[in-house]
């Protein structure tokens, strides 16, 4: 049986006009948040769960981790209904907002740590065992004396993940945990994920615009948007579901004049031309006869669009 | 168990104690404004014919002002502006992931407040004007008892009606302005300023129906003299209040629980 389970589940937020004694039309409108969107995730599964911004990915997790009702639908979490059991529920899950620390903003983060040591009744060599593994991976040391006011973005980051993850959870919802973090912190978080991942089997779900969390951790993606399950398989699958495009990058020795048919996007600076092709309907071949009937090919690569291109390029799609 | 709760009491102390500064500051201000209503009553006994004033001399006065000052300081948390703000910043979201219930959460949180409060801020200032004024002493140790248990009962009062008026005023969008307009009330009609038995008897016996007198004019009477037939009647009331605003805070609750889970956090 998997860890979790989402049936059709559906999210509908009734937004009104704002209040104001004068306006007469009070009738509100809906917004499809999540709209009938079912998986199932595995233990021990990492979940890349992706879409744009108002794509309804905070709202699942809301759901998942019991804050929110979906307005129809069944979501299981370990046996548990989440926001029919919300305290049993929370016992069994970490969660971290990227946005928003869970640690007290005045105080030392050691005594956020306590705090949540004492709320979860985590008993002393639990405790102990989780701090000295943190401690391993991060060198949290030398933080825990210091105001969470004084902590660095990534600093704060770092001992967020650590407090969700105190009460030895078997879920952990991360929801855009890498946000405006530098690039050797975002790695360093990345590498943390994966290795409570492999080390612990806790089962992570994260939602992320960075690509690259996607890449380095996840071999499943779930993307969805306005609402709606668009895909749900490996990265690799991905590619071939979505796209059959190439990049194509050509120097050649004379300026680059020539008009190709089929070729979306041409992007052409004196000798360098770059092209988008269509493998469905334009052939890498065909593309280079074209050219060096006319012209002399200095240098030519070929690419597969990457992760965040095919995203890009999709999105585009939707928008139009 | 117990662990569990005395957690979110310990972190809503420590949070008051990050800031050392605000004690000494709090301390000051609440002598000075024990002084200052000592002296105005002082000087209003001295110069009025009588030295009984609606049945009550000058050492009642005196002793009812600085306790109620004592109470009102405790009491007086912004427990209803941190309860808007955490909704409308949505920091809601951070408390409702953890396995505790909500409202337990911020009472326990605002009991930890106050008792810093007490500890820190208002006990030294008590314990100064213990020395400049003269104080009545309690008339036995039941006395003692039963007024602490009727501050506890007013504290919990007070902080459901509090719970409550900051949903209201999250549903209004003005949780600043109708926590002014609270405090005004309870600084009026709750003892917390003039004794109550210095009101015209008209207007006393409309303030005796109401249920803001109960966090400080209750506690205060049974205190300075109360037979034990008077005490019970006047716990039971406050029972009443407490239970009423309980229910009223557990409805308001509900209301904000189901906006949440609906509209989201």
């Amino acid at each position: 049986m998997s860890l979790i389970e989402v049936k059709n589940i559906t999210k509908v937020y009734k937004i009104k006009p704002s209040k104001n004694i004068f306006s007469l039309n009070k009738s509100a409108t809906k917004v499809n948040a999540v709209d009938d969107i079912s998986f199932k995730i595995n233990r021990g599964e990492i979940i890349g769960y992706i879409g744009k911004n108002g794509a309804g990915k905070s709202t699942t997790i809301k759901i998942l981790s019991g804050i929110l009702l979906p307005t129809s639908g069944v979501v299981t979490v370990d046996g548990i209904v989440p926001y029919k059991n919300r305290i049993k529920n929370a016992r069994k899950i970490g969660v971290v907002f990227g946005q928003r620390s869970q640690l007290y903003w005045d105080l030392p983060v050691i005594d956020s740590f306590c705090f949540l040591r004492k709320l979860y009744q985590v008993d002393h060599d639990t405790y102990q065992q989780n701090m000295n593994y943190f401690d391993e991976f991060f060198s949290l040391q030398d933080l825990l004396d210091r105001p969470v006011r004084k902590l660095s973005l990534g600093q704060r980051m770092k001992c967020d993940l650590c407090a969700a993850l105190l009460h030895s959870p078997e879920i952990l919802y991360l929801d855009e945990p890498t946000i405006g973090l530098d690039i050797l912190t975002k790695n360093n978080v990345r590498e943390f994920i994966k290795k409570i991942n492999q080390e612990k089997k806790i089962t992570v779900m994260l939602t992320t615009h960075d690509i690259e969390d996607i890449e380095h951790l996840s071999s499943r993606i779930i993307l969805i948007d306005q609402g709606k399950k668009m895909y749900d398989g490996p990265i690799t699958g991905i590619q071939k579901h979505l796209t059959r495009k190439r990049l194509i990058k050509v120097v050649t020795e004379k300026p680059f004049t020539q008009v190709l048919e089929n070729i979306e996007q041409p992007n052409i600076k004196e000798c360098h031309a770059n092209f988008v092709i269509d493998l469905d309907q334009n052939s890498i071949p065909n593309v280079i006869n074209a050219i060096s009937g006319s012209n002399v090919i200095k240098d030519i690569t070929v690419q597969e669009p990457n992760l965040e291109q095919i995203l890009f390029h999709y999105y585009q799609q939707i928008e139009k | 168990m117990f662990g569990k709760y005395f957690s979110v009491l310990e972190i809503g102390y420590r949070q008051s104690v990050a800031y050392k500064g605000d004690f000494i500051i709090g301390s000051i201000s609440t002598l000075f404004r024990m002084m200052i209503l000592a002296y105005i009553w002082t000087a209003v006994y001295q110069n009025a014919n009588t030295t009984v004033i609606n049945g009550r001399g000058l050492i009642e006065t005196i002793t009812y002002i600085i306790l109620a000052q004592l109470i009102w300081s405790v009491l007086n948390t912004n427990l209803e502006v941190l309860l808007g703000f955490k909704i409308k910043k949505g920091e809601i979201t951070r408390d409702l992931i953890k396995p505790i219930n909500f409202p337990l959460l911020i009472f326990l949180d605002n009991l930890g407040f106050s008792l810093f409060i007490l500890l820190v801020q208002t006990m030294p200032a008590f314990v100064i004007a213990c020395f400049m004024f003269d104080i009545q002493t309690p008339a036995s140790i039941l006395h003692i008892l039963f007024t602490l248990l009727s501050i506890i009962l007013a504290f919990f009062i007070y902080a459901s009606f509090s719970f409550t008026i900051g949903i209201i005023g999250f549903w209004a969008q003005n949780v600043w302005g109708i926590s002014l307009l609270k405090k005004l009330i309870f600084n009026t009609f709750s003892g917390s300023l003039v004794p109550l038995f210095l009101y015209p008897p008209m207007i006393q016996k409309w303030i005796y129906l109401l249920p803001f007198k109960e966090i400080i004019n209750t506690p205060l009477v049974i205190y300075l003299d109360a037979d034990l037939q008077m005490i019970l009647s006047l716990l039971g009331r406050q029972l009443f209040w407490a239970v009423t605003f309980f229910i009223l805070s557990q409805i308001s609750w509900m209301y904000l629980k189901r906006k949440i889970e609906i509209l989201g956090g």
